[in-house]
Parts: structure tokens; C-alpha cells; sequence
């Protein structure tokens, strides 16, 4: 009787403890990754752009682009998350529409049916200030390329700023009329057009705030929301106040109407000078033609660096037989928040969110291991102290690096020459 | 601020009202006609610009040349809409007629976006980039004439016609010309087409300077109910005008104060006459 109780006893304890090695040894076949994007709304040319990005380098990490292999970018030559034993990463995606309110919907809808590992987006700063709450009340790691200077001023612990904020973009800005006016170029008045949600106000008010910081006192500022089919009144007043150096933030469809109206108008600054947004979408391009020429706005990556990183010329390359046209801001950034998260997960050695969470608070990414200028470091706000931009003008209809000289492959066009003159 | 620029916020306005206009025809005229608001005309210009621009990518036309392809097209459009859904409906208590153009909008806006994706395109015309003294782009300018025009000859129909005649007398007492032997139900679908057609053109003259995506309709829509509002619900005449009051005291205004606050300032205008005048401009006279 004893002894078969003593069987009995040991059995289950066998049971339990193969029960325990198995689980031990038993580590996921893919981990999961949400991507929160405006795939339609008044913004999908650039939801596509994020989307080819972040399948490029989820590709890379499964082992999938040959291209990479023998360079230092983090995940090349990986064959799924290595910590993991090749866990592969999987994409799932959810349409924003470019609205707060969808964005919101879709991430909790994504979050309790898809049961990500670590999310991020949603491109748009609007959209992205709507879902933040979401991801911190279910605890998912979050990374996030959106400006808006509030993102990372409210104490969230799941969200991360890969990109630059709004003073990070900002600053090249006057870093490089410093170096136009050294050159005897000159100007008069700073004035700024902004849609006014998140990403337009933020801006805005990042760009006073340092102007003021300088000395220089912001002549005009025009806000404007985004549904209206007309802007000769935003153009009308700009040009009687005589801006000529213009901080533009605007989206797609109202940077087509504003470039419009401004043709119209004979209203030409020295500089217009955006954070993207219309002037990286190929729609703009498409639609606004040669017209779309001579805008500056503040960018993050250039295949043309690749003397000093030469598999950004090979990555880009791979990109462009894939995708059939080169990367910009939006498949750069997205690419190197996968990067991010990839790395995180296998430093956590886990799939698990919170452990995630804690391993991308330590997150040490140098310049040559993402395609970005600069590398990814949080500060305890969780912003990339390493962010910083470039300036590029859009000049034969092509985002060239103007500023910094040393980085620089093409002479910057300034003033913006009249349009009676092209 | 200079006199030169005020002048150039009033033509500005003026052009941007003329397109406004149109568009508060054509929701006038089946408001007059028949005390049905569509929700859904906003989709229906949205459909001619997509129409306008197929043409143009397809076939190589001219958005200008495409004005009577569009007309004609929207017209069997407006008179199968009418045919297939609104007829039915009238029989029904109001909110089905309301409903039923609010499932239009529906239908058409996310077809749109099924068929044509959201991505924006544009026309290019021959107007497209050419800008005439004072700042007026061609491809507005043209927009305002041809809407002028349109608009012309929808109230020579209006006055001179047989059917023209029927249409005004139906509007003004339904039972009274039943009585005369008028039969509405063939009236109704013609004022469907005529309607329809007053967004295909809109969406032809507005291709050579505006972009196109499924969601383009809201931008025309909400100004042109304003308008119509304005006008005097039911007016075409009181409409057209009431167009161009909106898109001066959108530029003109937005320009003399602040830009952020323009659409605040149609609406106090709104206000205003509805305030003094509570029938619109034009309102009590269905035309």
C-alpha cells in the first residue's frame, strides 16, 4: 500500500517536473510584432512607404535579405530573434485611417486579438498621442517615430521615441540658417503654416520656443485644419507679412493644395522648411510634378552617407529591386523601430512584453548598427538622445542633403527662385 | 495689408464660391423639387473626379473635354438613383428617405476606396498652371465660368422649358399639379439627373486644380449646405448666390482676420441672416 503510494507520489512528481522541462525548453515559433499605420485616410502613400520598411527588416532579421550579411546592422545575418533559437519575427498591421479615433479602436483590437510582444506607430503624432494610452494600460513595449513634444512628457513606461522630437528636428533649422547667413545669405521674417493637430502645433511650438531662445522674434504663425478644399486666405497672409523663412507642417492633401495656392499666389520664401510629412509621400511628388521643387525639410537618412556607412548603398539598393523606388524617412524609420524591438526581444531573451519593456530601456544602438544618421538611446523619458537631423531640398524632384557639408551632396538652392522665373 | 490684396481675397473668394455654388444647386434643386436632403452629393461629385481622371489617365482627355461625358454620365446616374432607391422610399416615413441617402454616401465613399484606393491623384489640364493678372489660376477661372454657365442654363430650363415649367410647378404645390395632369414621378427622376449632372460637371471643372481621393467630397459638401441654407433651402437662385457670399467670407474674411477662424466666420454669417432673414436670403420663394 505504502509503496504503491510512494509510486503514485513520485509519478506526478515525474509528471510535473517533465511537465516543467517541457515548458522550459519550450520557446515560441514566432513572436508577434503590431504595426499601427495610416494604410488609407488622407495619408496611405506613406502608411505603404512605413509598411515596406518594416517588412524589409523583418525580413533581414528572419534571415531573408543577403544583402545585409557581413555588416554591423543589427539583425543582419540573424536567422530569427538568436536568443530565442530563431524565433521569427511576424508583422501584423492595423490601418490608423489617419484618425485618433480609429488608431485607438484598432490598437486595443490588435493588442486583445493578436497578442503582440511589443507594437509600434502610428506615424501620425495625433494618432500616436490617442493609442499611448491604450499600449500603457495593456503594458505593451511600444516604439514610435512621432514629433509631438508631449508623447514622452507624460511618464509612459511602454513608449519609446526612436525618431527625433519636435526641438531635435527643430534644431537643424536654425543650425542651418547659422550656416546660409555665414555664407552672406539673408532673411527677415520667420513665419509658420501648421495644420494644427499634435504633430503641426508641437512643432510649432518647439520652433517659437527655440527661435525666442536665439533672438528671433516669429513674425507670423498661421494654423489651419486639414479638411478644406481652398487656402488662398493661409497664402494671402503670409505673403502680405512678408515671411520668407517658412516652417511648414502639413500632410499630403493640403501640402498639394498650399503648393498650389502658392504657385497661384506668387508667393515664393527664401525657405520652406517642413519635418515631412507631404514632401516625403510620392503621392506629392506625382501630383505636384517639378512644382514639388526647392522645399527643405529636416531628414534622417541618405544613401549618399554610405561613404562613411557603405551598406546604407546596398541596403538601399536591395530596397529599390524590391520595392522598385529608394528609401526615405518613413521606411528608414520604420525599419530601425523593427531594429529596435528585434533587439530588445533578444536581449529580454524572451517574448514576453514586460521583460521587453525592460530590456529596450537599455537600449544602445550605434549609428552603423541602423540605418538612421544617428544611433537610438533613451533618455529616462524614453527620447532618443542620440536623434539629430540632416537638411534636405527637393531639388529635379529628389530629397538631397543640403546641410550638414559634410554629409552634404548637393549645393543648397537659396533663395527659392521666384515662380515667374522657373 | 494692402487694398491689392483685400481685391485679390474678394476674386480669390469668388472663384472659390462659384465651384461652392454649383454644388448648392445641384442639392437645391431635389431639395425644392421634392423635400429630400442627399447626403450623399458630396460622393457623387467624388465619383465625377474619379471619372474625370480615369478619362484623363485613360483616354488622354482634357478634364474640360470631359464636362458632357460627365454631365451625361451623372444624369443616368442621378435618374437610376432615383429609379432604384429614392422612389421607393418616398412612400416611406421621412427618416427612411434621410436614411437612404445617408446609405448612399456610405456605399458610394467606401466603394471608392475599395475600387480606387485612398491614394490622391490629379488631373493635369491644359489651365491647370497657367495663373491670369490679379492671381487667378486658369483652372479656376475656367471652374467659375463653366459653373456660371451650368448654372445659367439649368435657370433658362428652369423658365422657359415645358418640363422646366412641370419641375417648378411640382415644387411649388405637389397636389395642385397632379391635379393639372403633371405626373411627378417622371419629373422627380429628371430632377435626380439634373442634379447628378450638376456634380459631374462640378467634378470635371474642379479636376484641373484639385486632387482626388474618396474623401474629397466632405470638403465640398458641408460648404455647399451652408450655401444652400443661406440661399434659402429649395432656392436655386438664392443657392447659387449663397455660394459665392461663402467663398468670400471664407477667403476674404479669413484673410482680413485670422485664416483659423474662416469657416467660424461662414457659419456667423449664417447665423446671421437666418437671424434676420430666418428663410435664407432668397428663402420663401421655391423656384
Amino acid at each position: 500500500m505504502r509503496g504503491r503510494v510512494l509510486g503514485l507520489v513520485l509519478a506526478i512528481i515525474g509528471v510535473v517536473a517533465l511537465g516543467v522541462f517541457a515548458l522550459d525548453a519550450q520557446t515560441p515559433k514566432e513572436v508577434v510584432v503590431g504595426v499601427i499605420i495610416p494604410l488609407t485616410g488622407s495619408a496611405p502613400g506613406t502608411g505603404q512607404d512605413c509598411k515596406v520598411g518594416a517588412e524589409f527588416a523583418a525580413d533581414m532579421i528572419n534571415g531573408g535579405v543577403k544583402a545585409a550579411a557581413g555588416s554591423a546592422l543589427l539583425g543582419a545575418g540573424w536567422n530569427g530573434i538568436p536568443s530565442l533559437g530563431g524565433a521569427k519575427v511576424k508583422l501584423v498591421f492595423a490601418d490608423s485611417q489617419a484618425s485618433p479615433e480609429v488608431g485607438r479602436a484598432e490598437a486595443e483590437r490588435l493588442i486583445t486579438t493578436m497578442k503582440p510582444s511589443a507594437t509600434m506607430g502610428a506615424w501620425h503624432s495625433g494618432v500616436t498621442v490617442a493609442i499611448a494610452p491604450v499600449i500603457e494600460r495593456y503594458r505593451i513595449p511600444h516604439t514610435t517615430v512621432s514629433t509631438a513634444t508631449e508623447l514622452t512628457q507624460r511618464g509612459f513606461q511602454y513608449l519609446f521615441r526612436v525618431g527625433v522630437n519636435a526641438h531635435q528636428g527643430g534644431e537643424v533649422l536654425f543650425q542651418y540658417l547659422d550656416w546660409v547667413a555665414r555664407d552672406g545669405k539673408k532673411w527677415n521674417k520667420l513665419g509658420q503654416l501648421h495644420e494644427d493637430t499634435a504633430a503641426g502645433v508641437n512643432f510649432a511650438n518647439a520652433i517659437e520656443e527655440m527661435a525666442k531662445a536665439r533672438g528671433i522674434t516669429p513674425a507670423l504663425r498661421v494654423p489651419y485644419s486639414r479638411e478644406q478644399a481652398n487656402m488662398d486666405s493661409e497664402i494671402l497672409k503670409l505673403k502680405s507679412a512678408g515671411i520668407d523663412v517658412l516652417v511648414q507642417t502639413s500632410y499630403t492633401s493640403d501640402g498639394i493644395i498650399i503648393r498650389k495656392t502658392m504657385r497661384k499666389l506668387d508667393y515664393a520664401p527664401a525657405l520652406i522648411f517642413s519635418q515631412g510629412g507631404f514632401d516625403d509621400d510620392p503621392k506629392f511628388y506625382e501630383a505636384m510634378g517639378d512644382d514639388a521643387n526647392f522645399g527643405s525639410k529636416r531628414q534622417l537618412w541618405s544613401p549618399a552617407l554610405s561613404t562613411s556607412k557603405p551598406i546604407l548603398k546596398a541596403i538601399n539598393d536591395e530596397f529599390r529591386r524590391r520595392n522598385g523606388r529608394d528609401m526615405n524617412d518613413n521606411s528608414v524609420r520604420y525599419f530601425t523601430n523593427v531594429q529596435v524591438i528585434a533587439d530588445a526581444i533578444n536581449r529580454a531573451r524572451s517574448a514576453e512584453p514586460s521583460a521587453i519593456q525592460k530590456a529596450m530601456v537599455g537600449t544602445d544602438l550605434k549609428a552603423e548598427q541602423v540605418l538612421l544618421v544617428h544611433g537610438v538611446k533613451f533618455d529616462e523619458k524614453h527620447d532618443n538622445v542620440l536623434a539629430k537631423a540632416m537638411v534636405a531640398q527637393v531639388l529635379d524632384r529628389q530629397l538631397k542633403i543640403v546641410f550638414p557639408a559634410e554629409a552634404a551632396t548637393a549645393k543648397p538652392v537659396w533663395p527659392i527662385p521666384a515662380w515667374s522665373t522657373r | 495689408m494692402t487694398a491689392e490684396i483685400v481685391l485679390q481675397s474678394v476674386v480669390s473668394g469668388l472663384m472659390f464660391g462659384g465651384v461652392i455654388a454649383l454644388v448648392a444647386v445641384g442639392i437645391s434643386l431635389i431639395w425644392g423639387v421634392m423635400d429630400v436632403i442627399n447626403f450623399a452629393y458630396g460622393e457623387y461629385l467624388m465619383w465625377a473626379m474619379y471619372l474625370t481622371f480615369f478619362l484623363y489617365a485613360g483616354a488622354g482627355l482634357d478634364p474640360l473635354v470631359s464636362v458632357p461625358v460627365n454631365a451625361l454620365v451623372l444624369f443616368a446616374a442621378g435618374v437610376l438613383t432615383y429609379r432604384l432607391v429614392i422612389a421607393r422610399v418616398m412612400r416611406g416615413p421621412i427618416f427612411a428617405q434621410l436614411l437612404s441617402t445617408f446609405g448612399l454616401f456610405v456605399l458610394l465613399r467606401y466603394a471608392a476606396w475599395l475600387l480606387f484606393r485612398p491614394d490622391d491623384r490629379q488631373a493635369q489640364s491644359l489651365v491647370s498652371n497657367g495663373v491670369v493678372e490679379l492671381r487667378v489660376s486658369t483652372g479656376e477661372l475656367v471652374a467659375f465660368v463653366g459653373s456660371v454657365l451650368a448654372t445659367t442654363a439649368l435657370f433658362w430650363f428652369l423658365t422657359w422649358t415645358k418640363t422646366g415649367k412641370a419641375l417648378r410647378a411640382v415644387a411649388q404645390d405637389r397636389e395642385a399639379a397632379l391635379a393639372l395632369g403633371i405626373e411627378p414621378d417622371r419629373l422627380y427622376a429628371i430632377a435626380w439627373g439634373i442634379s447628378a449632372a450638376a456634380a459631374g460637371v462640378a467634378g470635371s471643372l474642379v479636376s484641373s486644380f484639385m486632387y482626388v481621393n474618396p474623401l474629397v467630397g466632405d470638403v465640398f459638401l458641408l460648404p455647399g449646405f451652408a450655401a444652400v441654407a443661406l440661399g434659402g433651402f429649395g432656392n436655386v437662385y438664392g443657392a447659387f448666390a449663397g455660394g459665392l457670399v461663402i467663398g468670400v467670407v471664407n477667403v476674404t474674411g479669413g484673410t482680413l482676420t485670422m485664416p483659423k477662424v474662416k469657416l467660424a466666420l461662414v457659419y456667423l454669417v449664417f447665423l446671421a441672416v437666418l437671424f434676420m432673414r430666418p428663410r435664407g436670403l432668397f428663402g420663401g420663394r421655391r423656384q
